[in-house]
């Protein structure tokens, strides 16, 4: 994480109880301006707990918020000015159209009046949904109510967006329009917090990730760090059409490999993985190797998700 | 792009709620519905009293206005029931339904103040039953055409209404964002409601079983039946006595707002003002505290302690103010906060005749005997003289022969409608005179300080003190102590002995509060006139001052009229023996008064009042008299 970007989010030991359920542990987050932050972590890691008290719409049990470098239980008005909120699970309003519902927010932030409809219009428009602008919002499908949603986190132009879950529940086409659509946002240099339980969702587009697990935080840091932390443990994985000792002896003789173990058997194939501490020029050469010693390759590729094994061993670690 | 901040625009949530609760048919319907109940209902109190009073045919004006009354009262009735039921189930579900729709995040993600959001959500509430009054309005009004129903009791009757609307509506806000629940919401304020509308009735009843008598009023002060009836039966019914005779609803609303039957004459605070006290505090107290409850992330934990806190935190005010009420009544409250407002003031001008005397007193010659005849001009004329740097009036007989007296006076005019302390001060020297102390009948004291004022019965009274310098007022000497002959002194409860001072010494007299052991009745609503009476053959007097020092208003607590059943002022209240701790040991003296212990009630009994020792000469000289 380059430390010399100003935060736009941090907290000190932040923590909530809720009885006797500790929800946030001691949290410690550090969100640099212009982040696209992914906040990874199970259902009931504490992720909306986080971003409510975030939000300033929860009271810490400990700890502190600040946001844009105010505390964020001390001014909870001016923070809702900064931010734009979007919760996992939100209801609509009965007896209200699409315009209505952005309308009703601009009047919560004092939108000026004429500046209103045509912001609601455009809004509308980047969350492509122009054409239903006089729909009841109750008639919307989940995943337009959650393209709304996230317009209406829009309408006060805020720098700091906390989406919690905003694909939750889509399909797999709507969930590809959300994650363009905070590309798009994060081009505009919005900092944003998006929170997830499936981690390859995020992976790919965050320039930050932070893991969470019992409401501790296991880690964090820039997508590129966290992969080269996998660095030493990416796995490689190999599908021969031999029997499992023919196998191994094909793959014993590559430079770089660790012991190689058998991952799955069929009548006609073998599946093997092993570790691998090379670069991608070094697997091409082991490829190119093992092929010209005529081995029946029938699949060569990375073993695994490499960001999921990383969340399933951190998360199995606390487990343990 | 830019968002302008500005613009002072209306509520966001109002507009909202209004647009969603005025959509579709749903609104219409039951509006057309509540008209047609109340419709139907007139119609049918009309049907049911008519022929007790008579009919159309038979023109009739006091039975056009009995029936008038009759569905009035009813229709009146309805609708109170209406509103109590309808405004808490329009806010019952303000702050609850967020949570449930799972809006209420959202909504509080917005830099709204909590005060916004539950403006918002009481004026739409409020708004909407203010469509209903509406509605209701031209039914009313045909009772109004009817008679024996006023303007001012449609007023009223609209203004009780909308009263409870708002303080069930914020209950019922209340409730919404305590429980969060719609349900429960819903089921606590239509609880509460019904404890107010019947359960009051009940307890009034049971109580006034088990009493065998009327309970105090009050008891029905939370129940809207009772509070709408005092508001439209107060001032209509001065006489409880005649109250069958006016009409045929009057006893109803008359039983209803609590009022006696009894032939009690006592005298009760009519309901709707305990009402008003009570629900306009409960309104305040729980909207404030709604504003805390929505916040999300709260000042102050609600924690059990709390809850007890806050209820005594609501509960103190209103025993504190009943407690004042019944104590002190309304004019006793009022006179304390006359009394901490003002502050002491000498209403006397130019009291030490440092302007041109003759501009504020007046002199008149009360008595010229022997050798000049009536009428004559001054024996000798008043003056001023500076003495012992002290600018005074000088006023001096040095014909032995003659006997003479001077009013000198000043009409004052000063009303006291909630009662004061009132102090005297003169300062004086007075030279030898040749009668002895007051002479034979002691009304002709070289000075005599008169006050004269009217009190509460509206009888002129005057209270008087003497002074002389020689000679001793001994009874051997066949000498009053006090004027035996002035009228005044008859009158005074306390006729007090004339004061004897040092001869041709400056001495001051400052008298304790002058009517401190008066009853009400006897105490002073105006004051007057101050009179100098100077008096007597051969002698010298010099007034260097006279004041009159009022302190408008009454301390609560140095209540002592005499007149009251229970004296529950805090010093009386508390056990005597506290106070003869306090004074190690004796039942003594405080703040000028001895307090006696008698069989459970103290009474107070004034010290005398006793000469101050005379005041050593002011440093400082007078400014001169101004050249006139």
């Amino acid at each position: 994480m380059n430390m010399n970007q100003p935060l736009v989010i941090e907290t000190r030991n932040l923590t909530k109880k809720y009885k006797k359920t500790l929800a946030v542990d001691q949290l410690n987050l550090r969100v640099p301006q212009g982040a696209l932050y992914g906040f990874i972590g199970r259902n009931g890691a504490g992720k909306t707990t986080t971003l409510r008290m975030l939000a300033g719409l929860l009271e810490p049990t400990s700890g502190q918020v600040w946001v844009a470098g105010e505390r964020v239980e001390q001014h909870p008005r001016q923070i809702h000015r900064l931010i734009g909120y979007m919760p996992d699970f939100f209801g609509v309003y009965d007896d209200m159209r699409v315009w209505e519902y952005l309308d009703f927010y601009a009047r919560c932030h004092k939108v000026a009046t004429a500046r209103r409809r045509t912001l609601i219009d455009e809004l509308l428009e980047l969350v492509n949904l122009a054409d239903k602008r006089d729909a009841n919002v109750q008639a919307l499908s989940r995943g337009m109510q959650q393209r709304l949603c996230l317009a209406h986190t829009l309408i006060h132009e805020p720098q700091l967006l906390l989406l919690d879950e905003p694909a939750s529940g889509l399909d797999p086409r709507a969930r590809i329009e959300m994650r363009e659509l905070l590309k798009e946002l994060a081009a505009m240099g919005k900092t944003i917090i998006v929170s997830s339980h499936i981690l390859p969702e995020l992976a790919e587009m965050c320039t930050h990730i932070g893991i969470v697990e019992r409401g501790k935080l296991v880690a964090s840091g820039s997508t590129a760090e966290i992969r080269q932390q996998l660095q030493a443990t990416r796995l490689l994985r190999v599908r021969l059409l031999t029997d499992p000792p023919h196998a191994l002896e094909f793959v014993r003789t590559a430079p770089g490999l660790g012991e190689a173990t058998v991952v799955a058997v069929t009548p006609h194939s073998t599946t093997l993985e092993m570790e691998f501490n090379g670069d991608d020029h070094a697997a091409a050469k082991i490829l190119a190797d093992w092929i010209t010693h005529g081995a029946p390759i029938a699949e060569f590729s990375e073993g695994g998700n490499a960001l999921e094994d990383l969340f399933l061993q951190l998360t199995a670690t606390e487990n343990a | 792009m830019k968002i302008a901040l500005s613009s002072p625009s209306l509520n966001p949530v109002l507009v909202k709620e209004l647009r969603g609760r005025m959509r579709g048919p749903r609104a219409y319907l039951f509006l057309t519905g509540v008209l047609v109940l109340l419709g139907l209902v007139s119609f049918g109190l009309f049907q049911l009293v008519t022929p007790r009073y008579g009919t159309f045919n038979q023109p009739n004006v006091a039975a056009g206005a009995m029936i008038g009354q009759f569905v009035f009262v009813g229709l009146v009735f309805l609708t109170i029931v209406m509103v109590c039921v309808i405004a808490p189930s329009l806010t019952a579900t303000a702050i609850s339904g967020e949570h449930q729709r799972k809006t209420f995040d959202l909504l509080m993600a917005t830099p709204l103040a909590p005060f916004t959001i539950l403006t918002g959500k009481l004026g739409a509430a409020l708004s909407y039953v203010a469509l209903i009054l509406l509605a209701a309005l031209p039914m009313m009004s045909l009772a109004y055409v009817f008679g024996g129903v006023t303007l001012s009791d449609l007023v009223r009757a609209f203004l009780v209404m909308g009263g409870f609307a708002l303080t069930y509506a914020v209950i019922g806000l209340f409730f919404s964002a305590l429980f969060r629940r719609t349900g429960i919401a819903v089921g606590a304020s239509f609880v509460l409601v019904a404890f107010c509308l019947f359960g009051t009735l009940f307890v009034y009843l049971v109580l006034s079983v088990m009493r065998g008598e009327q309970p105090p009023n009050w008891v029905l002060a939370l129940n809207p039946f009772s509070v709408l009836s005092s508001a439209l039966v107060d001032g209509v019914v001065t006489d409880p006595n005649n109250v069958f005779g006016s009409s045929s609803v009057t006893p109803l609303l008359w039983g209803l707002a609590g009022g006696r039957f009894d032939n009690s004459q006592t005298q009760q605070l009519a309901l709707w003002y305990y009402a008003l006290g009570i629900y306009g505090w409960l309104t305040v107290f729980l909207f404030a505290l709604t504003t805390q409850l929505i916040k999300p992330v709260q000042r102050f934990r609600f924690r059990p302690l709390t809850w007890v806190l806050l209820v005594l935190l609501f509960v103190g005010p209103i025993v504190a103010a009943l407690f004042l009420y019944t104590a002190f009544g309304f004019g006793g409250v009022r006179a304390a906060w006359r009394w901490a407002t003002t502050s002491q003031q000498n209403i006397v001008l130019n009291s030490k005749f440092t302007d041109a005397w003759e501009q504020n007193w007046r002199v008149d010659q009360v008595i010229q005997k022997a050798s000049a005849p009536s009428g004559s001009p001054l024996a000798q004329p008043i003056s001023t003289t500076d003495k012992d740097g002290k600018h005074a009036l000088h006023v001096w007989n040095s014909d032995a022969d003659t006997a003479q007296a001077f009013a000198i006076s000043q009409p004052l005019q000063f009303g006291l409608p909630d009662g004061g302390t009132v102090r005297v001060r003169v300062t004086m020297r007075l030279g030898q005179h040749r009668a002895p102390a007051c002479g034979k009948q002691g009304d002709t004291c070289p000075l005599m300080v008169k006050l004269q004022y009217t009190d509460a019965s509206g009888a002129r009274r005057e209270w008087s003190q003497g002074f002389y310098a020689s000679g001793e007022a001994k009874a051997k000497l066949g000498l009053p102590p006090r004027c035996q002959t002035c009228p005044s002194c008859k009158t005074c409860p306390g006729s007090k002995p004339h004061i004897r001072v040092t001869e041709a010494k400056w001495y001051t007299f400052e008298s304790q509060d002058l009517f401190q052991n008066n009853s009400q009745q006897t105490m002073p609503k105006s004051l007057d006139q101050l009179v100098l009476k100077v008096a007597g053959t051969q002698y010298e007097a010099q007034i260097a001052e006279a004041s009159v020092i009022v302190h408008e208003g009454r301390p609560l607590f140095e209540d002592n009229k005499k007149n009251r059943r229970i004296d529950w002022s805090l010093s009386s209240l508390t056990p005597w023996w506290i106070w003869s701790f306090i004074n190690g040991g004796r039942d003594d003296i405080k703040g000028g008064r001895m307090w006696i212990r008698q069989g459970g009630i103290r009474e107070v009994v004034p010290l005398l009042v006793e000469p101050l020792p005379p005041i050593p000469q002011p440093t400082a000289a007078l400014p001169p008299p101004s050249a006139q």
